[in-house]
């Protein structure tokens, strides 16, 4: 049975730095959490420096 | 739209069983949307009925002339929480929503910003970020040779390094991939985090006012000495309002310090052939360090600036300062409803041990710098 040879090891095939320690690098854009949480708190910022953000009761 | 990947709340199952902690979960679809809504709709139930929880309690105390200590809401919305969790148990139907409770915490801790003003922040970010080195060599040192000690593998001694040093759960997930730790060290270490968290939180607010500790000192006390940023929260604002402020600064400047540790620690496996080769190269590192960077700390500063420009009218403060009240409402409800008591005592006693030992070590380290530096030094800012 033939296994097929496995491809040589160059440079290129060598992980990143990023990669290597478990980030994945790609062109998409990752909203995390935390992004969203800025994102979220934002909008509510700009609301209340243009005091439109109506009362909040606690 | 496609392109667009959330990540909600990272631990919410982690402890259970789950294995890809730090991957993103997907295209942000509507109907993941609408999976989110049972368990966000049940973090809001417990969480105002917490609230009211308080309420009725000082009522019926006052009307019935008991004297019986004021429970805070934070800790009637954790105690139901934990409650429901560990006796009727949570359907799947919660758990997506449930695990909202870390993104919260972040709305809650940017829209606490405005509370702030940039000179206090930089203050006390910088007093705190002294103790935070003094901290953390010390602790995780100690916490490094107890595990060796126990002869637990190097890899989780180091992940409870991390976890217990810097920040819990986001600093387990981040150096997860940075130092090819198993999945088993990384549930083992997240559940003791998570179980010391709970014996924080519970534990550190009764001492603090046994103490004597003004709410500045026990702010700084909490932010330093508890591990996961959301029991942290709540064990600040358990002993008070003010101190509750204090230790979320503190440990957002902790936080902020995870891609350094993580990096560390990547050298070190690396060095010893149990990790990936390091790249050289200062940019490489730098784009790992801001990947692991927590951005809402940029939020909470970008707020900061808003209120010192006094570019926020006074009620319009107090709406911002609602709104973290109510996100951190329903961080603690989430919270308790995240605690399994069952799960975390399936850990096993040696990573508990150590995690004993780091949290003991860490607050008492911690609690002579706070003292040292409060009562000796006159450093920080006033209460």
């Amino acid at each position: 049975m033939n296994s097929p040879n496995p491809a040589p090891e160059t440079s290129a095939a060598r992980p990143s730095w990023p990669d290597a320690l478990g980030r994945r690098v790609d062109f998409k854009i990752q909203v995390g959490a935390d992004w969203w949480s800025v994102i979220v708190s934002g909008v509510v910022t700009v609301l209340a420096v243009f005091d439109v953000l109506p009362k909040i009761p606690w | 739209m496609s392109d667009t990947a959330v990540n909600f709340g990272k631990n919410a199952e982690t402890y259970s069983g789950a294995t890809d902690f730090d991957e993103h979960s997907g295209p942000l679809t509507v109907g993941r949307l609408l999976g989110y809504v049972p368990g966000i709709l049940l973090l809001i139930a417990v969480g105002v009925l917490g609230k009211y929880a308080q309420i009725w309690w000082n009522t019926a105390a006052k009307h019935q002339h008991w004297t019986v200590p004021d429970i805070e809401y934070v800790l009637w919305a954790i105690l139901i929480g934990l409650l429901i969790t560990n006796t009727v148990g949570l359907h799947p139907i919660f758990r997506p929503g449930i695990g909202t409770y870390e993104f919260w915490l972040k709305v809650g801790i940017v829209a606490l910003g405005s509370r702030f003003v940039l000179g206090d922040v930089a203050k006390l970010g910088g007093t705190s970020f002294i103790q935070i080195l003094v901290d953390m060599t010390v602790s995780g040192a100690i916490i490094l040779a107890v595990a060796h000690w126990l002869g637990l593998s190097g890899k989780l001694g180091s992940l409870l390094a991390i976890g217990t040093a810097i920040c819990g759960v986001s600093a387990i997930i981040a150096g997860k991939g940075a130092i090819r730790a198993r999945n088993s060290d990384v549930g083992y270490a997240i559940a003791a985090i998570l179980a010391l968290g709970a014996v924080a939180l519970f534990a550190l607010p009764p001492l603090g006012h046994a103490i004597g500790l003004s709410d500045h000192e026990f702010g700084l006390w909490a932010g330093l000495a508890v591990d996961n940023t959301a029991e942290t929260t709540a064990t600040g604002y358990l002993f008070s309002d003010e101190a509750g402020k204090i230790a979320v600064l503190v440990k957002s400047t902790r936080n902020a310090l995870i891609g350094f540790v993580v990096l560390g620690f990547a050298a070190y496996w690396a060095a010893r052939g149990e990790a990936e080769a390091i790249a050289p190269g200062l940019r490489a590192k730098a784009e790992f360090v801001w990947s692991k960077f927590p951005k809402f700390v940029l939020g909470f500063l970008a707020l900061s600036a808003v209120a010192t420009f006094h570019w926020l009218s006074k009620q319009q403060v107090t709406n911002l300062a609602n709104v973290s009240r109510w996100a951190f409402l329903l961080t603690f409800a989430g919270v308790g409803l995240n605690t399994n008591i069952r799960e975390l005592a399936r850990t096993g006693w040696r990573p508990l041990v150590v995690a004993v030992v780091g949290l003991v070590t860490v607050a008492v380290v911690s609690l002579g710098l706070v003292l040292f530096t409060s009562r000796v030094l006159h450093w920080g800012v006033a209460g």
